[in-house]
């Protein structure tokens, strides 16, 4: 109580409720000023249970879920649009998670269907094979910047079209019963939740136990100068660099999201976009993602040709921030701190996106009132905390450069 | 100088389906001196949204200077303010986002800060476009930023398709020429005299709609600089006037695409209106639209809109990449087909799924102050699919399969079109 008052006095959204029970986390972020519900489930079937063998597995049985029929006989995804919802998932590298949404009145149906295929999906070859065109589909969409960061990522999350075709319906009976385990799983739902309560045993879909990670991961490839190169049919080149960054909940959080700003404002000077609007249209051709919420937490850098020669730019961007680890960042720190705080914030506007946060900030036991901690965290740094966490992260990032096929 | 407003609460009841829901708390308003306001608080948002919305043309109220409605705009986000600071400076201080944007008939001004920054915001906001005057340095300053942004948008197919169609399609008026031209000289041309001028008629409050989203209360209102008491009433909702249907052209751009516009209903016409947008949804929703899912294992880019203008509102259909001629015949077979009522079932299921994205579109605290401020410029507050009246969501369950394929064929069938030709690039 006294917490919340506290975030009051601030201005901030009061904390998410969070329970454990059995292995699950429940947490929820009830709202009545919005009219949608969103609820979403982290299950531990991510990247990080698929062999290399299996490049594209943990997606293709996760979309064999959202393509089991229904009742009606059309599969999951559709019906829960003609219910009036929407249903998604990303695969994380520990983790797949799905997001159900729909408006408050109408959530706890969406939320059945959803149960209903997760705790008996159809593994018939037609619905595999429904499931596999689309992550085909899925992962074939994807632009410059996209192929970027896959060749940073190493591993597509979808696969390949090639690593995809070898996968036969047993096979994703196989993961599934494996990796589909309450085990470690988390439901954070968020929005008009005054009337739902199927979020809560939504977990209990999955059949008890954990499953564990398959094998041996590959370290991320960081921090070394390492340079990847790929031709396409694009018009213009991209230059992406990456580098290692502390994940959420690390003492030196708060000080890399700054840096981030840093890093932002550093690359639309570079590319000289408009100083009194924000980005708008530019927004694809420069800027970075600090993607803190997995064990291989980075920082990723972009650049896009269409605001000119980009090298020359990029290369001076690149050094101002591995100078930032020896000496003072030029500019305000008060600044940079606010923008820190404007970025986090506007990163979690949406219902699907505080649904998102709080899972995130609640797994491992941790709090999950995202906006205190990182607020905390930003406000808590100092020039010194700056220079050191610049000094250990901000070195020679890895960097991909997607170029114009030549002859082209 | 501020002063509490005095404040109309409105307890609204909002119907969505079959299930009641409970009611967003909504505050209206009248500001200090004229304009009006809406709050829409929400205690669990990470943001606040503070959307200063002004009718006003964008070529100038002689139609002789298109951009000068932006270029306005820029130069009072860069004055100066009494801190020192101007706008633009005060919001990135914030850490917010300071978005200009607007339509022919329209300046849009919006700012996004983090929870607990809404009343520093909200004072330089005010201050900077009730209560100031660009001089040289701020005119400058928007001079750049206004040129880059029409460049920007010369570049971007949807806002360049946008600008050529309403061009072909409306004979005179603000919409007929771009709101952001895409060159330099457009913008040197106005002398800043005539900024001046402008933003002094313009940007007044009784001209203003405020919109308040996410983490606001009642009290931030209380920042609200009063501005001049003198300036004159709010004006009327500002039209285009529409020119013949059914023409073509071929016109050089910086990208290549072609786009159709289709004449519609005025904002008045409620339910007309609300058909058109649900023929959108149901046939361009880029995820789960009929020609969407029909033309997306192809490289051609479709999007298709109803904007809801005063009077006449546009169906807008643009398609860039692949196949334009394939994607623009599944535009055409789609339109033809929506003049025959769909079966109940379908209709039903289609009815429901537009329901839910028309409400996932004004989710966040910025679109939420977006669509609140848009419809109340158009003359139409309430109708705002936002407002907590729920008189949208009502316009919804009123359709019927039979009267959307009788706006289909009232409105959907005598198509504009324009082929945009990307020209290769000068070398200057």
């Amino acid at each position: 109580m006294i917490a919340a008052l506290a975030l009051a006095a601030l201005g901030l959204a009061p904390a998410p409720v969070v329970t454990r029970a059995n292995g699950i986390t429940v947490v929820a972020q009830p709202d009545g000023a919005s009219v949608l519900a969103g609820t979403m489930l982290f299950v531990r079937a991510g990247l990080d249970r698929q062999s290399f063998a299996q490049s594209g597995l943990a997606a293709l049985t996760a979309e064999t879920i959202l393509q089991t029929p229904s009742a009606g006989g059309v599969p999951l995804r559709d019906a829960i649009a003609a219910a009036g919802g929407s249903i998604g998932y990303v695969v994380d590298p520990q983790s797949v998670r799905f997001y159900v949404e729909g408006l408050g009145p109408d959530e706890d149906g969406l939320l059945a269907l959803f149960a209903a295929a997760l705790r008996a999906p159809d593994f018939s070859p037609a619905t595999v094979g429904r499931a596999r065109a689309e992550v085909v589909r899925s992962t074939g969409a994807r632009g410059a910047l996209g192929i970027g960061l896959q060749m940073l990522d190493g591993t597509p999350a979808g696969g390949t079209a090639v690593s995809l075709a070898q996968f036969v319906p047993d096979d994703v009976r196989a993961f599934y019963a494996r990796a589909y385990r309450s085990g470690g799983a988390l439901v954070s739902a968020a929005g008009a939740l005054g009337t739902v309560a199927g979020y809560a045993g939504l977990a209990g879909s999955l059949a008890p136990g954990s499953s564990a990670p398959a094998g041996a991961t590959v370290a991320p490839v960081a921090g070394a100068s390492h340079e990847l190169i790929s031709r396409r049919d694009i018009d213009v080149p991209w230059l992406v660099a990456r580098y290692p960054a502390p994940r959420y909940g690390s003492a030196d959080f708060g000080a890399m999201l700054v840096l981030a700003s840093f890093v932002d404002k550093t690359l639309g000077a570079v590319a000289q976009l408009p100083t009194l609007v924000s980005r708008t249209s530019a927004d694809s051709a420069v800027g970075s993602i600090y993607a803190f919420d997995r064990p291989s937490s980075n920082l990723t850098v972009y650049l896009y040709g269409g605001v000119g020669d980009p090298s020359q730019a990029f290369s001076t961007a690149l050094g101002v921030f591995k100078a930032v680890g020896a000496a003072p960042i030029v500019g305000s720190l008060d600044e940079f701190k606010a923008a820190a705080r404007g970025r986090f914030a506007g990163d979690v506007e949406t219902i699907e996106d505080r649904a998102w946060i709080a899972g995130v900030f609640a797994q491992d036991g941790g709090s999950p009132d995202y906006l205190g901690r990182t607020f905390a965290s930003i406000d808590a740094v100092t020039p010194a905390d700056l220079r050191r966490v610049a000094h250990r992260y901000l070195g020679d990032p890895t960097i991909a450069l997607v170029l114009p096929r030549q002859g082209g | 100088m501020t002063r509490r407003l005095l404040a109309v609460a409105l307890t609204l009841g909002l119907a969505c389906g079959g299930a009641a829901a409970a009611a967003p708390a909504q505050t209206n308003g009248a500001l200090p001196h004229g304009g009006a306001y809406v709050l829409r608080p929400d205690a669990g948002a990470s943001t606040a949204s503070l959307a200063l919305w002004f009718r006003a043309p964008s070529d100038g109220y002689d139609g002789a200077a298109p951009g000068i409605a932006q270029l306005a705009a820029a130069s009072c986000a860069a004055v100066r303010l009494a801190g020192g600071k101007s706008l633009a400076d005060q919001v990135r201080a914030l850490g917010g986002r300071l978005v200009l944007g607007g339509e022919p008939d329209m300046v849009s001004v919006d700012v996004i800060v983090p929870a607990g920054s809404a009343r520093r915001a909200l004072a330089a906001l005010t201050s900077a476009y009730f209560a100031s005057t660009p001089d040289a340095t701020a005119y400058a300053l928007a001079l750049r930023d206004s040129a880059v942004r029409g460049v920007e948008r010369r570049y971007s197919p949807d806002l360049a398709m946008h600008d050529v169609i309403l061009a072909q399609m409306l004979a005179s008026g603000p919409g007929h020429a771009p709101v952001l031209p895409g060159t330099a000289d457009a913008y040197t041309a106005i002398p800043l005299a005539s900024v001046t001028a402008f933003a002094k008629r313009a940007f007044a409050s009784p001209n203003a709609f405020l919109a308040l989203a996410g983490a606001v209360d009642a009290s931030v209102l209380d920042a609200v600089t009063d501005g001049d008491p003198n300036a004159p009433a709010t004006a009327a909702p500002i039209d285009s006037q529409l020119g013949p249907a059914g023409t073509t052209a071929n016109v050089g751009a910086a990208v290549s695409g072609l786009v159709y516009g289709y004449a519609g209903p005025p904002i008045r016409d409620e339910r007309a209106s609300t058909a058109l947008d649900f023929i959108s949804d149901y046939l361009f929703d880029p995820d789960r639209g009929v020609v969407s899912l029909r033309l997306r294992d192809t490289a051609a880019d479709v999007t298709g809109h109803f904007l809801t203008y005063h009077d006449p509102g546009l169906t807008v259909v643009s398609i860039s990449g692949g196949d334009l001629e394939l994607a623009a015949g599944q535009v055409r077979a789609a339109f033809a087909a929506m003049a025959t009522p769909l079966p109940a079932g379908a209709f039903a299921a289609a009815r429901r799924a537009f329901a839910y994205r028309s409400a996932h579109g004004w989710s966040s605290p910025a679109s939420l102050a977006d669509d609140l401020a848009w419809y109340a410029i158009q003359g139409d507050a309430a109708y705002a699919p936002g407002d907590a009246s729920g008189t949208y969501a009502n316009s919804i369950a009123a359709l019927d399969p039979a009267y959307v394929a009788s706006v289909a064929r009232r409105y959907l069938q005598t198509p504009t079109v324009v082929r945009l030709t990307a020209e290769k690039a000068s070398p200057s």
